[in-house]
């Protein structure tokens, strides 16, 4: 008989306060409606910031709860914290925003909660049945959100095309489950380990299941050739909620691959090949792709998938070091993107968001301010010194190389070299077109809110400051890394 | 005994100026007034601050001085370690002494944005003495980089007509040259387990690794100095980048290229530096004639002397890969003294041009009737540019020409058919613009140079003819390094003798 102790009920702590809260959110919503959207964003910070509080209170001796359904340890409990700040700093840059978006209905900041919760459940699953709660709970809450400005065909499409493809993942991956079930009895990550090392390496079922799984979690996180959906999403999405697809579910669903492939499945050669040739058709394609993308959205959309691309050439060392460098980029890629976000929600021309990157032009004189950040966000994305993107990419390389791996940290300094190249173009837009050169683009409108700018300059001095200082960094990551040995 | 961080503060103390500028906020006008005049003050602050080092600079010794090591990243053992030898100390001094008269050059030209290009410069200058002094791998590099970003800027936001374009080829030509450094950077970590430089200089690199080593060094650097088949960027960057950019660039990181051969490629690499050395002579013999040539026919100045430049950049990579000491001295002089050539060179192009608003020859005529002042500090330089014993840079190119004779009399024929172009584009461009008659109505409003232009001419004029009479100044102080850098070559090559 299964008796719940209370240092179980403690490791899930976070997750239940969140679940309590998105309940009292939608009880508010029933009664007050739309009129409440307001209180509700602020309890949908005030909450996020209190269960980091709760995340990060609690020094973890790993423990795994519920039947081992979850786990809970240094690294969970980092990842988490990376996802719910990510969160929170979405939820904090957009929320003024989100009458502009067609947003302004009082469900957004509880579905945004409620994927909240789905992505911790991702990150601390122990057991395919809880990964795969995770992952819906996560992914439905988003569909929602794509779809919810009903008016904006490009939301509606955006929606659809996400909803689609994500219950194909979503049926790969259990394909993929009950394969490894019916082969191993079991559903548990612990027991997998076991049941591998007595199955024979190239055992049919076993690949077809592992590549089924692989291929759903490939989805979530936009490896080429699972990525297809990435550019429409991004581009028809309302920008907020683009910021927050664009961190914290990736960093979610990553870590949790993450722990499988270094963790359960001790480096297995399937997904070592799978990861390898991931890696560098998403950093090529990424990186080919964006160069002739117009839209801002569409080219962070494929710069992104390359940045997925890097950041999987850490996981293949398969030890401490390349954990923490992947862990590195994450965070500092999270910053950056949401930094990028934060300052494409300030700039609106004629009241609409700005979509054409020529629109940028005369951003210099415009608004010197934004301009800069984005010119240091960018340069930092291009892996240019001495921002935090070159530490952080020099780090994973640095680590793939010890491992012997020199093909791809060398195809990744061709594809970033390529990649430079439409970084570059952003900030020729803003501080070399002359305003004539181009067509007349209306002025820009003055609605820089408070709190987008302030998310917008703490992304900017983190860039620069864990570029100039990153031991710190380092430091932050090193118990939560070592949890996975 | 407890020393002040000197190469710390000479390093920081431009990026402190273009913050004390950061925060300059008054009405426009005087606002860029007051930049001009932090900027100003802040770069000839260095370069007093750069005598200051080199007061302290001890002649005798081999080793790196004023060395300052901190922990940066320990957990990946990288490390924050400056120190000078002669070769960066002279590179250090040409740098904090050209920044001042590039300030002063765009002192009246520029009217655009002044705040935010005296940071840009200011940073500029920091990151450009950081590489020089820097003695970490990881490090360099990162100086190394940074400097694109402010080049980058400097050349697409005040440059010419087709800045964008030449900005972007600048950027992405050095970038793709440099990554391939990084990688080698960190697969040096990976077998050395640090990449401090001195800890580098005692490992010796094996086997066929060391050869991929020195070529993803070499395409970096030789992409930087440049060398033909990488120079297309040069002449796009230098037509294009504002005048007080092209001295920079020109003037300094050209010299980075070589800069780097001497302090990485060279040192850590011997086997492969000698391996490889015929075909560097080859490229650099390529780039000597070819460069002269192209340089013959241009029609635009600046183009003329950016051609020029690639040229007596073969000078100085043919003269380092011949490892004896003649060559490498005469390499490391021309280095120097083109440096302070080609920014005479592009100052008195952008005098001109400020004037007349454009860079054709064919505009020019006769100009010396209207500015004979100007005439004479165009001609010191132009002479100087040929190689004109008396000036600093026939030094250089005889002691190259010297060290050639020992490799094949036929090479030294025809690296000194590159002098003899020089000569005959040099005294052409100097007839085309400034002899002969006024015939342009347009040219005879022109007036001679202000005190502001002579300012900046005279000392680069004075050191063009200092150096050209005594040289030795430069060679004490690089002696030590550059016998450091040539020592594995000899010893290596005294085994062989015996046998």
């Amino acid at each position: 008989m299964y008796t719940l102790t209370l240092a179980e009920l403690l490791s899930v702590l976070p997750e239940c306060f969140l679940t309590f809260m998105a309940l009292l959110m939608i009880l508010i919503g029933v009664f007050k409606r739309n009129s409440a959207i307001k209180t509700l964003n602020y309890i949908l910070i005030f909450s996020l910031i209190l269960a980091i509080y709760l995340v990060s209170i609690f020094p973890l001796h790993p423990i795994a709860s519920f039947n081992n359904f979850f786990i809970a340890n240094a690294y969970t409990q980092f990842c988490k914290i990376i996802v719910i700040l990510a969160v929170t700093l979405v939820a904090l840059m957009s929320f003024r925003h989100f009458e502009n978006d067609h947003l302004m209905q009082f469900e957004v900041p509880i579905l945004m909660l409620f994927s909240t919760i789905g992505m911790m459940l991702i990150i601390s699953a122990n057991d395919l049945i809880s990964l795969f709660m995770g992952l819906e709970l996560q992914s439905l809450a988003l569909y929602i959100l794509l779809a919810l400005p009903r008016d904006q065909i490009l939301s509606t499409e955006a929606g659809l095309k996400y909803f689609i493809l994500g219950a194909l993942s979503t049926a790969l991956l259990l394909f993929g489950s009950s394969l490894l079930y019916g082969l191993t009895g079991t559903t548990e990550f612990q027991s997998f380990m076991v049941a591998f090392k007595e199955i024979p390496i190239n055992e049919p079922m076993l690949i077809v299941g592992l590549t089924m799984i692989l291929s759903g979690l490939a989805f979530k996180i936009s490896l080429v050739p699972f990525h297809m959906w990435t550019p429409d999403v991004y581009e028809g999405s309302s920008t907020s909620i683009t910021s927050f697809l664009a961190a914290a579910p990736k960093i979610a669903t990553f870590s949790l691959l993450m722990r499988l492939f270094v963790q359960v499945m001790d480096g297995h050669f399937l997904w070592e090949t799978a990861f390898i040739i991931f890696s560098f058709l998403s950093m090529f394609l990424g990186a080919f792709t964006a160069l002739f993308q117009k839209n801002f959205k569409r080219l962070l959309a494929y710069s992104t998938i390359s940045h997925m691309g890097y950041a999987l050439i850490g996981i293949l060392s398969k030890n401490q070091a390349g954990v923490e460098s992947v862990l590195s980029y994450f965070i500092i890629y999270t910053f950056t993107i949401i930094g990028v976000f934060a300052c494409l929600l300030n700039l609106r021309r004629h009241g609409k968001n700005i979509n054409n990157i020529e629109e940028l032009t005369n951003l210099s004189r415009e608004h010197p301010l934004i301009a800069a950040v984005i010119a240091i966000l960018m340069f930092s994305l291009a892996g240019i010194p001495p921002f935090a993107g070159f530490f952080v990419k020099m780090n994973v390389f640095m680590v793939a190389i010890k491992a012997n791996y020199i093909l791809l940290p060398l195809g990744g300094m061709v594809a970033s070299v390529i990649a430079a190249f439409y970084y570059l173009r952003i900030i020729k837009i803003m501080y070399f077109n002359e305003s004539n050169e181009t067509l007349s683009i209306p002025g820009l409108d003055r609605h820089v809110s408070f709190e987008t700018t302030v998310v917008m300059n703490i992304t900017a001095l983190i860039v620069i400051f864990y570029g100039l200082y990153p031991q710190t960094l380092v430091l932050v990551l090193q118990d939560a890394a070592r949890a996975l040995f | 005994m407890e020393q002040l961080p000197l190469l710390t503060l000479m390093i920081f103390l431009p990026l402190l100026g273009a913050f004390a500028i950061l925060l300059i906020k008054n009405d426009p006008l005087s606002a860029s007034q007051n930049a001009r005049g932090v900027a100003l003050l802040t770069s000839l602050t260095t370069f007093v601050l750069s005598l200051v080092v080199l007061s302290y600079f001890k002649l005798s010794s081999s080793d790196f001085q004023l060395v300052e090591k901190y922990e940066w990243v320990p957990k990946l053992s990288l490390n924050y370690c400056v120190g000078v030898d002669g070769i960066s100390l002279l590179f250090i001094l040409l740098t904090t002494f050209l920044t001042p008269i590039a300030i002063l050059a765009s002192w009246n030209v520029i009217r655009d944005k002044v705040k935010e290009y005296m940071i840009t410069f200011l940073m500029l200058e920091s990151l450009i003495i950081g590489s020089f002094c820097a003695l970490d791998l990881v490090l360099f590099y990162i100086f190394f980089e940074a400097v694109l970003i402010p080049m980058y800027l400097i050349i697409g936001i005040w440059g010419g007509k087709a800045r964008i374009h030449a900005a972007f080829k600048f950027f992405l030509f050095t970038l793709s040259g440099s990554v391939l450094m990084l990688i080698a950077i960190l697969s040096i970590h990976g077998e050395v387990g640090t990449t401090d430089l001195v800890e580098a200089y005692r490992y010796t690199f094996s086997g066929a690794k060391q050869y991929w080593l020195w070529a993803a060094f070499f395409i970096s650097f030789a992409v930087k100095i440049p060398m033909w088949p990488v120079h297309t960027w040069l002449p796009n960057a230098h037509v294009e980048a504002p005048t007080a950019g092209s001295v920079i660039l020109a003037a300094i990181l050209l010299k980075m290229g070589g800069y780097g051969f001497l302090r990485f490629s060279l040192p850590l690499f011997p086997e492969p530096s000698q391996f490889f050395a015929p075909y560097v002579f080859g490229l650099s013999m390529i780039a000597v004639v070819y460069a002269s040539l192209v340089a013959l026919v241009q029609e635009d100045m600046k183009k003329l002397v950016a051609y020029s430049s690639i040229a007596h950049m073969g000078f100085v990579t043919f003269g380092i890969f011949t490892f004896t000491e003649q060559g490498i001295k005469g390499a490391f002089f021309q280095m120097i003294s083109h440096g302070i050539i080609s920014a005479g060179l592009f100052l008195c192009v952008g005098i001109l041009y400020s004037r007349v608003h454009s860079r054709e020859i064919m505009r020019y005529a006769g100009v010396r009737s209207r500015m004979p002042h100007f005439a004479f500090m165009f001609l010191i330089c132009v002479l100087a540019s040929i190689g004109l014993p008396g000036t600093s840079g026939f030094v250089g190119e005889l002691l190259v020409l010297v060290a050639s004779f020992e490799k094949g009399g036929w090479m030294t024929l025809i690296m000194g058919s590159g002098i003899v172009l020089s000569a005959a584009y040099g005294l052409w461009l100097y007839k085309r613009i400034m002899l002969g008659k006024l015939t342009d109505k347009s040219l005879e409003k022109l007036n001679d140079i202000i005190f502001i232009e002579k300012l900046y001419l005279l000392p680069i004029v004075a050191v063009i003819l200092l150096l050209g009479i005594y040289p030795k100044p430069i060679f004490m102080l690089s002696e030590t390094a550059i016998e450091r850098v040539i020592a594995p070559f000899y010893t290596e090559l005294k085994p062989e003798g015996q046998l």
